[in-house]
């Protein structure tokens, strides 16, 4: 690309990171989440 | 001692590719090297003016992007895109992809766009108008393994397509 002449340089380090997690299938949802009503469920007792 | 940045968001700008077969799989290609861009992982700017190894005007080694060469994975404004689709899309066989992409890590700042070290796509824009069916459904479900949004658009000329895409973007 013929971008023109440079006007600045700078650093970028996103605290957001812009490369997304991929989702995980929807029976590996379903597997990371039981543990934790479980978790919640026994704290309260 | 490690230095702070000089900002904790990315730089948002446009580019063109290529969507392209890889295998069973589509990817998106660079325009101009045709660099393979990786899904779930940034893509990585290294200096291809190294390559030619007999070439007389080489340049040392260096890291991408640096401040008296053209490396870097680049990105400009929107309206630049219409100079890279082709004027009428069927006179392609390849099928163009644009989109935004998030820069970050040094990122040189030009009057019309911008070259990093780090890119990854933040939402792609397909123009399916001169797509055969099949192809245009393969291409949009291949490029959502990228895991951005994946969006077709319609017109059949550069103009079209960027005003579409602008529509579309500015929504979004």
């Amino acid at each position: 690309m013929e971008l023109g002449q440079i006007k600045r340089i700078y650093t970028v380090e996103p605290i957001v990171h812009p490369v997304p997690e991929p989702a995980p299938p929807a029976d590996e949802a379903d597997k990371v989440e039981r543990p934790s009503r479980v978790a919640e469920a026994g704290s309260k007792q | 001692m490690s230095l702070a940045p000089d900002y904790v968001e990315a730089v948002v700008g446009w580019r063109m590719w290529y969507a392209v077969e890889d295998g069973s799989a589509v990817r998106l290609s660079s325009v101009i090297h045709r660099t393979l861009w990786p899904r779930a992982a940034p893509l990585v700017a290294a200096c291809r003016c190294l390559r030619v190894p007999l070439w007389p005007f080489a340049r040392p080694r260096h890291e991408a992007p640096a401040v008296d060469c053209r490396c870097g994975i680049h990105a400009a404004s929107i309206g630049m895109m219409r100079t890279y689709l082709p004027e009428q899309l069927q006179w392609t066989k390849l099928v163009p992809v644009v989109g935004r992409v998030a820069l970050w890590g040094v990122v040189h700042e030009h009057e019309r766009g911008w070259r990093a070290t780090f890119a990854y796509p933040e939402s792609l824009f397909v123009p399916t108008e001169e797509l055969d069916p099949r192809r245009a459904r393969r291409v949009l479900d291949g490029l959502r393994r990228y895991d951005v949004p994946v969006l077709a658009v319609t017109g059949s000329t550069a103009d079209d397509v960027v005003d579409a895409v602008s529509q579309l973007a500015a929504v979004a």
